[in-house]
C-alpha cells in the first residue's frame, strides 16, 4: 500500500470515530485475526490519534496510559517551578489521555493543588489576606481512590501554605520571601525586567530592618529610576543599565544583605510556598 | 543479596534514621523493573564485587521518615539520566559507580538504604575549567565538552590581557626565586617572567590592526610599572615561613572526579594554602553582591580547594587572587559570591558545600559522557529546549550562575543554540533534525570512537591514583615505581633503580613524577617530560626546578594530552561548516546541496581524473618525471578540488610541497591584501618535524620567499635556526628586545607593528594539524590547503585542513601521504560498527576504524584522483626494487644512476642480507605474556655484531640505524652494543620504527624479534607497514635478522590482518631470494657472521 492511501485510510477511521462520538457513542477500534497487518496498524495508528481504545477479541486496550502518566509527571515539575498554566495544560493531557482511575483522580488533585498554590503565590499584600484551605481539604478527602496517605500529606500541605501565608501578613521577612518568588517566577519566565517590581517590594518590606550596602542602595536607586521612566514618572536614566542585569543585580545583593543582617536567605525561604511532592515509600522493615 | 552486606558496610556509621556521610564509593546496577518516576532502586556491591544489597534513590532526597524533601535536588533525576543513558548504550543493567556522600539507613529492622547524596562515575575527571563552564551555563558545557562546538573568537586577545598574563607570570617566577632563596634573583625571574607572556601571546596580539597598537603605550608599560611592588610583595609573603611553594601542580581526587591544574599551592606551618590566580574579569566572573565587584574563578578554586582537602584531610585555606588591573586583591573561598550565592561554607564541608560541588561536576559528567543523548538525532534536538539550565537533570539554581554567557559560548556565535540570548535572531531551530544522513552518520561514528578515546584519558589518572603502582607497570607498562632520584641540575633530574626499567614509555613522554607514598593527583606529583630512557635509568626534565624530597618515586605516563580535544573540535567544526556552506535553511538538507568538497569527503562524489595546468611549469627544484606530474595537478586544481599525492619513502614528497606552495604563491603575489581576501597557502603536517623541513626546504630552495613564510607556533627545542626565524616572535626579535630591556616601551610597539604587517603580509603558513586553531590562523582563510603525512593523520585531525579554506569550502586540498607506510596512532578504545549510511560505497570497510586516514580511504575510493611519486632518491636500486615489488607493485625506482649505484658499505658486498634464525638453538624469542614484553636476546646480540662490524670497518655511527618493532628489544640491543664496543654506546640510533619514520641511514639493521613455533607475528609486525618502513630508511644496506618461517608460514591463530600481512611478506621474501639469485643480495645464517 502506498504512503498516501496508508494515511487516508487512517485519516477514514479518524472521521468514523469522530462521527459516532458525535453522536453520543463510546466507540472503540476493533482489530480482527484476519485482517492484513496494513489495515491492523492503520486501526492502531487512529486508535491512538483519536484515544479511544483498541478491542482484540474480548480484550480491551488503551493506547495512551503511559503518555498520559508522562503528561502527569510534567504537571509536577511545572508545578513545582510554579509554571501554573503549563501545568494545567500538561493535566488536561493527562486527563485526556487516560482512563485510570487513580490517575484521574491525582490529576484532579493536582488541579485543586495548582490552583490552590497559585492563589497562595499571586495573593497580593495588599488586598487577600488569607487563602482559605477548608474548600481544597474537603474536595481531597473525596478522592477516595487515592490512598489515605496521600491524601492526608496534601491535605497538610495545603494547611501549611495557608499558614504560611497568613504569616507573610505579620512577618517582614516571610512577606518578602513571597516577593522573592515572584521575582523568581519572573526569572523562570526569563522575564528577568518583570522582577523589579517584586523584588522592589522585597527590599521594602525589609528596608528597617536592614543595614544595606551601598551597593544594594545603589541597585534600589536604579531599579526605581528605572520604573519610574518606564510608567513616565521620570527622567530617562542617566547611567544606561540592562534590565535583565539590574535585576540579577539587584536579586543578589537583597538576598546577601538579608542574609548578612537577619540571617535568612530570601531566595531559600521562597521556595517554602512551593508545593512538596507526596513520596510512596516501602519495604521499610 | 545478604543483607548482612549492608550491615557490614553500615556497621558504625550511626543510628538508623539518621543521615551519615560515609564518602564510600559502591558500584550500582540499576533495577529498573522496580524503579519507578520518582524513585531508582539499585543493586549495590562493593568494589571488591561482595554484594551489599539494595538501595534506593528518591527525588528531592526524600527517604521515609524524613524532616522535609531538599527542593531542587539534583542527584536523582541526574542520575536517572545517566541510567538511561548507559541502557540506551547497550549496558545490560546500567551499572556505573557512585561515590556516596551522604546515605541514610531508614530501615526500622532490616536495612532499608537510601542514598541522598553522591558522585556519578568518579572515575571520569572533569577539570576545573570544565566545572566553570557548566556553572555558567549547563547548556553551554553539553555543546563543549560532548559536541565539541568550537570558539570561533571574532577579536584576538587585546593588550590588557597579555599585560596581565605577564604579570602573572613574571609574578610566579618572582615568587618562586624568592622561595629558593635566591631574592635577589626575583627581579630577573618576574623580567623573564613578561618575557614568556609575551612571547607566548604575540601571535594572537599581531593580529590587531597596525593602527590600533600606536595607543597602546600605557598598558605595555604596566607589567613593569608594577615590578617594584610585586617583587617587594613577593619578599613580604614568601621570605619567610613558607616551606614550599608549588606553582601549576596539576591535581586529582579519585572519589569527586575532578582535577586540574592549580596556580599556587603554598605549604608552611600554618598549613596549606590554595591560590587561583586570575589577571581580569572576563566570561566567568561572578559579582560578589555585596561590594559589586566582579569576581572570576570561584568554581574553578571550589574545585581545587575540594582536591586539596581530600588529599591532605583537612580544608586548606583557599583564596582566588585576583589582579584587577592596578592592584592585588585576595578573595577568600568562603567570600566568594558563587559560594555566598549557594549558602555553602567550604571549611565546614556542609550539605550546600558538598551540592555545589556536585552538583556541577554531576552535570559536567553527564553532559561530556553523551549520556544526555548519545547519538539520538531526536534527543540531541530536544535537549536544548529543556532551557540552558537543563531542567530535565533537576538542580538548585543557587548552584548555577544567574544567566548564560551566551556571547562568550561557541554554539551560541556558531548560531546552533535556541537558547541564544546574545543573538535571538540567530538561534537555529531543529538543527539536528536537518542534517543529511550521510553527513550525520560520518560525524556521529567518528566523534563517537574520538570520545572513546577521550574517555580512556579521563579514567587513566583514576587508574593511577587507586591502582597499585606494581600492578599498573605490570599491567600497562606506563607506570615506573621503586624509583631514586638524584639532583635536579637545570630542571632535568635522573631516576634510577636496580632492576631493569621495561616499559612502554618513550622518549618525549609527558609524565607525573610522584614522591611514595603519594600517588598521582596529589599536589605533591610533578609533571616532565622523558629526555632520555635507558635500561636502569631515566633522565625528565620537570616542570619544577625541585622535586619533593622522599626515599622513593614513581614515574606515570600523564596522558595523551589534547589531541582529542582539537580532532572532535574539527570533527564538529567540519559539521557545521557543511551545513552552513548548504546555503538552505528550515528543512532537512539534501546531500546533493553539500559543498562539492564535502561530498568529495563523504565519498559520493564522481570525480575525474586530475586536470594538470595548462601552462608549462617551472619549477626551480629538480623534479623527477612524477613530481612534475603531480606538480602540473596540484596547479590545475579548481576550488572545491581535492587530490592526493602519495609519496613512497625518499621520493621527495617535501621537495615537492615546497615547489608547488612557491608556485601558488607567486600565483597570488598581486592579489590584494586584507580581510576578507584569501591568504595563498597553508601547509599543515601531521608532526612539527615534517613542518619544520618543509620551511627549511622553502627557505634554502626560494630564499627570496623568507618575508612571507610563517611557522605557526612557537619557538621549540630541535627546530633549526632558519626554520625558528620563520616563528613570528622570532622576526621581529622580540626575545632580544625584552632581554635587554632597553626603550622597552617604544621597542615593543614597535614590535607589535611589525609583527603585524608581516602577518598580514604573509602568504604562506606552515604548521601542524592541531595549529588550524592557532592564534595566528583564526579568522584566516587559504585558497590553498596541502596536508603532508596525511597518511599518518586521523580523519578527523585531517578535516582541521578544510577548517581554514573560504566560506563553502572554496578552496583547494591536497594531500600528500603514504597509505603504505605507517598509519595513525591511536588507542582504539571499541570501534563501533560502520553505520549503513556509510558503507564500502564511501570507502568505508567493515574493519574501519580512526586508524585508517582520509588519505587511505580516500585513495582506495578515488585511485584517479591519486598521483603516485615513482623516483626515489634515497635507496640503491636493490634495496628499491625490493620496497618496490613488495609494497608499491613494482612502480618504485631511483631517480638518479648516483641514487641506484651506491655501494653497500664494508664490510658487506651486496645491498640486502638476510640472517636466518630458525632452528636456530637459543634464538627463539621471549616474552612475559603481553606483546609489549617481547625480546629476543639471540637477534640483539647478532644487530650489535653487524653494528660493530660495520663500524669498525670505517661506516659513521651515525650512519648506522637499528630497528626493532619492541622497546624492549631495543633496550635489549643497546646494551648488547654497549658490552661489545663501549665506545658505540649512545652513538648508534636504536629505535621502533614509529620513530624512526622520516629518516634515513646508509646502514639499516632490522632485528624481527619474533621467533616462536606458533608463527605469532606479534600486534606490531601484523601491520606490515612497519615493514616497509624500517626496510626504506637504507640507502645502501638493509639486515634483517630474525625467522623467516614466523614472517611468512601460517599459524594457527593468524587473523585476516596477519594473513595479509604475511601474504607481503611472502613476496618481501621471494624478493630478497630473486636479489640472492641477481647477486645483490644474500640469504645466510648468524655463523656467517
Amino acid at each position: 500500500m502506498a504512503a498516501d492511501e496508508f494515511w487516508s485510510r487512517v485519516e477514514a477511521l479518524r472521521q468514523e470515530v469522530a462521527r459516532r462520538r458525535f453522536a453520543g457513542e463510546s466507540p472503540e477500534i476493533q482489530l480482527r485475526a484476519n485482517e492484513p497487518l496494513v489495515e491492523a496498524v492503520a486501526r492502531a495508528i487512529a486508535a491512538e490519534r483519536t484515544r479511544v481504545p483498541i478491542r482484540l477479541d474480548t480484550v480491551e486496550l488503551w493506547l495512551t496510559e503511559d503518555l498520559a502518566r508522562d503528561y502527569f509527571y510534567r504537571a509536577q515539575t511545572a508545578l513545582q517551578f510554579w509554571n501554573f498554566y503549563l501545568a494545567h495544560r500538561y493535566l488536561d493531557e493527562a486527563a485526556a489521555l487516560s482512563r485510570d482511575d487513580p490517575l484521574h483522580q491525582r490529576v484532579s488533585l493536582f488541579r485543586l493543588l495548582t490552583n490552590f498554590v497559585r492563589a497562595v503565590v499571586t495573593a497580593d499584600p495588599g488586598r487577600s489576606k488569607t487563602v482559605d484551605p477548608g474548600p481544597v481539604v474537603d474536595e481531597i478527602d473525596r478522592l477516595d481512590k487515592l490512598p489515605a496517605s496521600e491524601r492526608d500529606f496534601y491535605k497538610a500541605e495545603v494547611r501549611r501554605l495557608a499558614e504560611l501565608l497568613r504569616r507573610r501578613d505579620q512577618d517582614p521577612k516571610v512577606e518578602a520571601a513571597w516577593h522573592f518568588l515572584r521575582a523568581r517566577s519572573a526569572f523562570v519566565r526569563e522575564e528577568a525586567a518583570g522582577a523589579l517590581i517584586p523584588l522592589l517590594r522585597a527590599y521594602r518590606a525589609l528596608a528597617e530592618h536592614l543595614n544595606p550596602s551601598e551597593f544594594l542602595l545603589k541597585q534600589v536607586e536604579l531599579a526605581r529610576g528605572l520604573i519610574r521612566f518606564w510608567v513616565g514618572d521620570g527622567p530617562q536614566p542617566a547611567e544606561s543599565v540592562a534590565p535583565e542585569s539590574l535585576a540579577y543585580k539587584l536579586h543578589d545583593a537583597l538576598d546577601a544583605q538579608a542574609e548578612r543582617d537577619l540571617g535568612v536567605r530570601l531566595s531559600v525561604l521562597s521556595g517554602q510556598f512551593g508545593l512538596t511532592l507526596y513520596m510512596e515509600g516501602d519495604g521499610t522493615g | 543479596m545478604a543483607p548482612a552486606s549492608w550491615e557490614a558496610f553500615w556497621a558504625g556509621r550511626g543510628p538508623k534514621g539518621r543521615p551519615v556521610y560515609p564518602d564510600r564509593p559502591v558500584l550500582a546496577a540499576w533495577v529498573e523493573a522496580e524503579s519507578g518516576p520518582s524513585k531508582i532502586v539499585l543493586d549495590a556491591a562493593d568494589t571488591d564485587g561482595t554484594p551489599l544489597g539494595r538501595a534506593c534513590v528518591f527525588d528531592q532526597e526524600w527517604y521515609p521518615g524524613c524532616p522535609g524533601p531538599v527542593r531542587f535536588s539534583h542527584y536523582f533525576r541526574t542520575l536517572q539520566r545517566a541510567l538511561r543513558g548507559l541502557k540506551a548504550l547497550g549496558v545490560e543493567p546500567p551499572r556505573l559507580r557512585l561515590q556516596v556522600l551522604k546515605a541514610v539507613d531508614a530501615g526500622r529492622g532490616r536495612p532499608y538504604i537510601v542514598l541522598l547524596k553522591f558522585v556519578i562515575s568518579p572515575e571520569y575527571a572533569v577539570w576545573a575549567t570544565h566545572l566553570e563552564w557548566v556553572y555558567r551555563c549547563p547548556l553551554q558545557g553539553f555543546y563543549r565538552l560532548f559536541v565539541g562546538v568550537p570558539r570561533a573568537p571574532t577579536a584576538p586577545p587585546g593588550l590588557q590581557y597579555t599585560a596581565g598574563n605577564a604579570i602573572h607570570t613574571g609574578y610566579r617566577r618572582a615568587a618562586r626565586a624568592v622561595v629558593d632563596g635566591r631574592p635577589d634573583e626575583a627581579l630577573t625571574e618576574y623580567l623573564l617572567g613578561i618575557a614568556e607572556a609575551w612571547l607566548a601571546d604575540f601571535p594572537a596580539l599581531v593580529r590587531h590592526d597596525p593602527g590600533q597598537i600606536q595607543g597602546w603605550v600605557r598598558t605595555i608599560r604596566m607589567p613593569w610599572e608594577h615590578a617594584d611592588r610585586i617583587i617587594t610583595g613577593c619578599r613580604a609573603r614568601f621570605g619567610a615561613g613558607a616551606a614550599a611553594v608549588l606553582h601549576e601542580r596539576p591535581v586529582f581526587a579519585p572519589t569527586r572526579g575532578l582535577g586540574g591544574r592549580v596556580d599556587r599551592i603554598i605549604v608552611s606551618d600554618n598549613g596549606i594554602q590554595v591560590v587561583e590566580v586570575k589577571t581580569s574579569a572576563g566570561p566567568g566572573t561572578s559579582l560578589d553582591p555585596l561590594t559589586g565587584r566582579q569576581v572570576p574563578g570561584g568554581v574553578q578554586a571550589l574545585a581545587y580547594h575540594e582536591a586539596v582537602r581530600l588529599h591532605n584531610g583537612s580544608p586548606p585555606e583557599t583564596v582566588i587572587e585576583l589582579f584587577d588591573g592596578l592592584q592585588d586583591v585576595l578573595v577568600s573561598l568562603p567570600d566568594h559570591p558563587v559560594v555566598r550565592k549557594a549558602g555553602a561554607r567550604p571549611r565546614q564541608v556542609d550539605d550546600r558545600y558538598l551540592d555545589l560541588v556536585a552538583q556541577n561536576r554531576n552535570q559536567a559528567f553527564v553532559a561530556a559522557a553523551g549520556l544526555l543523548t548519545g547519538y539520538d538525532r531526536q534527543l540531541l534536538n530536544q535537549l536544548p529546549k529543556e532551557g540552558h539550565r537543563l531542567r530535565g537533570t533537576g538542580g538548585d539554581f543557587a548552584f548555577q550562575a544567574d544567566s548564560p554567557p551566551c556571547s562568550w559560548c561557541p554554539a551560541g556565535q556558531r548560531g546552533i543554540c535556541e537558547q541564544n540570548r546574545a543573538d535571538p535572531t540567530r538561534r537555529a531551530y531543529d538543527f539536528w533534525l536537518y542534517i543529511p544522513p550521510a553527513l550525520f552518520a560520518y560525524w556521529a561514528w567518528f566523534h563517537r570512537q574520538l570520545k572513546a578515546e577521550e574517555r580512556l584519558e579521563r579514567e587513566h589518572l583514576f587508574k593511577l591514583a587507586t591502582v597499585d603502582p606494581a600492578v599498573l607497570e605490570a599491567q600497562d607498562a606506563t607506570t615506573l615505581g621503586g624509583l631514586r632520584a638524584g639532583p635536579v641540575v637545570d630542571g632535568r633530574v635522573r631516576l634510577e633503580r636496580a632492576e631493569r626499567l621495561e616499559t612502554r614509555l618513550r622518549e618525549d613522554d609527558p609524565v607525573l613524577v610522584t614522591p611514595a607514598p603519594y600517588r598521582p593527583g596529589h599536589f605533591t606529583s610533578v609533571r616532565g617530560v622523558i629526555r632520555r630512557l635507558e635500561t636502569f635509568h631515566l633522565e625528565v626534565d620537570l616542570e619544577e626546578p625541585h622535586l619533593p624530597p622522599a626515599s622513593e618515586y614513581r614515574v606515570d605516563r600523564a596522558g595523551l594530552g589534547e589531541r582529542v580535544d582539537w580532532e572532535v573540535e574539527g570533527l564538529t567544526d567540519f559539521l557545521l561548516n557543511a551545513m552552513a556552506a548548504a546555503g538552505v535553511r528550515g528543512r532537512r538538507v539534501r546531500e546533493s546541496e553539500l559543498p562539492p568538497l564535502v561530498r568529495t569527503i563523504l565519498g559520493r562524489e564522481h570525480l575525474p581524473n586530475p586536470t594538470p595546468a595548462p601552462y608549462p611549469l617551472t619549477p626551480i627544484l629538480d623534479l623527477s618525471p612524477s613530481q612534475l606530474e603531480a606538480l602540473g595537478c596540484i596547479l590545475g586544481l579548481r576550488p572545491g578540488e581535492l587530490l592526493l599525492v602519495q609519496g613512497p619513502p625518499g621520493t621527495g614528497k617535501t621537495a615537492l610541497i615546497a615547489e608547488a606552495a612557491r608556485q601558488l604563491f607567486f600565483r597570488h603575489l598581486w592579489d590584494p591584501i586584507g580581510a576578507p581576501d584569501p591568504r595563498p597557502v597553508l601547509i599543515l603536517a601531521n608532526t612539527h618535524r615534517a613542518a619544520n623541513e618543509v620551511v627549511l626546504k622553502l627557505l634554502r630552495s626560494c630564499p627570496e620567499l623568507e618575508p612571507f613564510i610563517v611557522r605557526v607556533g612557537q619557538v621549540m627545542g630541535g627546530m633549526e635556526p632558519e626554520v625558528a626565524a620563520c616563528v613570528l616572535s622570532e622576526r621581529v626579535n622580540l626575545r632580544k628586545i625584552i632581554r635587554d630591556g632597553l626603550d622597552l616601551e617604544s621597542r615593543l610597539k614597535d614590535c607589535l607593528f611589525r609583527g603585524a604587517v608581516t602577518h598580514r603580509h604573509a602568504g604562506i603558513f606552515v604548521g601542524t594539524l592541531a595549529a588550524a586553531a592557532a592564534p595566528e590562523l583564526q579568522g584566516l582563510v587559504f585558497r590553498h590547503v596541502i596536508v603532508d603525512e596525511a597518511g599518518q593523520a586521523t580523519e578527523p585531525a585531517t578535516l582541521q585542513a578544510l577548517r581554514r579554506l573560504p566560506s563553502g569550502f572554496d578552496g583547494t586540498v591536497v594531500l600528500v601521504g603514504d597509505h603504505c607506510q605507517l598509519p595513525p596512532v591511536v588507542q582504539v578504545a571499541g570501534v563501533p560498527p560502520v553505520p549503513p549510511e556509510l558503507g564500502a560505497h564511501r570507502g568505508f570497510r567493515p574493519d574501519h576504524s580512526l586508524k585508517v586516514s582520509l588519505f587511505e580511504r580516500l585513495a582506495d575510493l578515488y585511485p584517479q584522483r591519486l598521483i603516485r611519486l615513482t623516483e626515489q632518491y634515497r635507496m640503491a636500486r636493490p634495496i628499491s626494487d625490493l620496497v618496490g615489488e613488495t609494497f608499491y607493485g613494482g612502480t618504485l625506482r631511483p631517480a638518479t644512476a648516483a641514487v641506484a649505484d651506491q655501494l653497500p658499505p664494508a664490510p658487506f658486498d651486496r645491498h640486502v642480507i638476510w640472517v636466518l634464525t630458525d632452528g636456530v638453538p637459543g634464538a627463539a624469542e621471549q616474552t612475559a605474556g603481553s606483546d609489549e614484553t617481547r625480546s629476543n636476546p639471540y637477534e640483539a646480540d647478532l644487530a650489535a655484531r653487524v653494528v660493530v662490524r660495520l663500524a669498525r670497518a670505517g661506516l659513521p655511527p651515525g650512519q648506522v640505524g637499528v630497528i626493532s618493532p619492541y622497546r624492549r628489544q631495543n633496550t635489549r640491543i643497546r646494551q648488547a652494543i654497549a658490552d661489545l664496543a663501549p665506545d658505540l654506546a649512545d652513538r648508534v640510533r636504536v629505535d621502533t620504527v614509529d620513530r624512526f619514520q622520516g629518516g634515513e641511514r646508509d646502514a639499516i639493521v632490522i632485528s624481527l624479534t619474533a621467533s616462536n613455533p606458533d608463527r605469532n607475528l606479534g600486534e606490531l609486525l601484523a601491520d606490515w607497514r612497519r615493514l616497509n618502513v624500517a626496510i626504506s630508511r637504507a640507502r645502501r644496506l638493509v639486515v634483517i635478522i630474525g625467522s623467516r618461517k614466523t614472517l611468512t608460514e601460517p599459524g594457527p591463530a593468524d587473523t585476516p590482518e596477519v594473513r595479509a600481512a604475511k601474504s607481503y611478506y611472502r613476496r618481501l621474501w621471494a624478493g630478497v631470494q630473486r636479489l640472492a639469485r641477481a647477486g645483490s643480495a644474500r640469504v645466510t645464517g648468524p655463523e656467517d657472521l
